[in-house]
């Protein structure tokens, strides 16, 4: 894990414009949007990258790279961050995957930078099918949400400890276990939830041409992902985790 | 245990394994281009 020289991020920079950005550390970049750009943009970066003898991951953190070794990048905003926080963000060797959708209404863009809703949960997707099956999925479920915000309707609101425990769930077992459907009160398996979500596919696939996008979550669920493939099988955590009882 | 201790304390095993995660990361970063 090795910080780039400094001309690095310039020689991006002239091929691929404003969309590639430095992050905090200087060994994280930014690149963005949809399949022929993000093949575009990891292409060069990994060709640039070859020149220095270095070669990107996509990942939300290096197996065992030492936040002793990183330097930060060298902007002012960062120097006033590093400055303000100190350790807090010397510590940060992670990254998250953004997504960000643009959605034709004034009063929903609460992304400082672009006009656009942003979605910055997820992992990093190493796999470029995995990266773009996740910004699909969040592009089509804010279709969703759209659609019925504009038929004076909406989904369902769960109090925030509720949401927090799927989050804590899904970001322990993956697509492997079971997340609570807080409507029956009842644990769902991923797969099974699928075919809900579904429904709602036919209405927002054909104006989003995500199709494919859609199929290969579908893949994933039944072969699991590439990293669980990497692993050779899909693992299972060895006893069901605890859920505490619905009101 | 963090995970670049473990290659550390864990042997030449761990760090080999560790190793080739990285080499696969590398390959699956580019593999779709």
């Amino acid at each position: 894990m090795a910080n780039p020289p400094a001309e690095f991020l310039a020689k991006c920079k002239a091929r691929l414009g404003h969309r590639v950005m430095a992050e905090f550390m200087r060994i994280q970049i930014e690149v963005g949007e949809a399949r022929g750009e993000l093949q575009e943009l990891r292409g060069t970066v990994a060709e640039v990258a070859c020149r220095y003898g270095l070669a990107p991951i996509a990942a939300s953190t290096h197996p065992f790279g030492h936040w002793r070794k990183q330097s930060h990048t060298d902007k002012e905003r960062y120097a006033d961050l590093a400055n303000a926080l100190q350790a807090t963000v010397r510590l940060l060797l992670i990254c998250s995957m953004h997504v960000h959708v643009t959605v034709e209404e004034e009063d929903m863009r609460p992304s400082a930078r672009y006009p656009t809703l942003g979605m910055r949960m997820t992992d990093f997707c190493t796999s470029l099918e995995d990266s773009l099956t996740v910004a699909a999925l969040y592009q089509c479920i804010l279709a969703i949400l759209y659609r019925l915000r504009t038929s004076n309707q909406r989904w369902r609101i769960y109090p925030l400890i509720c949401v927090q425990e799927n989050r804590w769930r899904a970001r322990h077992y993956g697509i492997t276990d079971s997340s609570v459907d807080f409507g029956p009160k009842t644990r769902c398996l991923m797969a099974s939830c699928w075919p809900r979500l579904g429904i709602w596919w036919p209405r927002t696939l054909r104006p989003l041409g995500c199709a494919d996008e859609i199929r290969h979550a579908r893949e994933n669920l039944a072969k699991g992902t590439s990293a669980q493939i990497r692993c050779g099988s899909m693992t299972r955590p060895s006893r069901a985790a605890p859920i505490r009882r619905m009101p | 245990m963090r995970i670049h201790d473990a290659a550390i304390t864990g042997g030449a095993d761990k760090a080999d394994a560790l190793i080739q995660v990285v080499d696969w990361l590398i390959a699956e970063t580019v593999r779709d281009l």
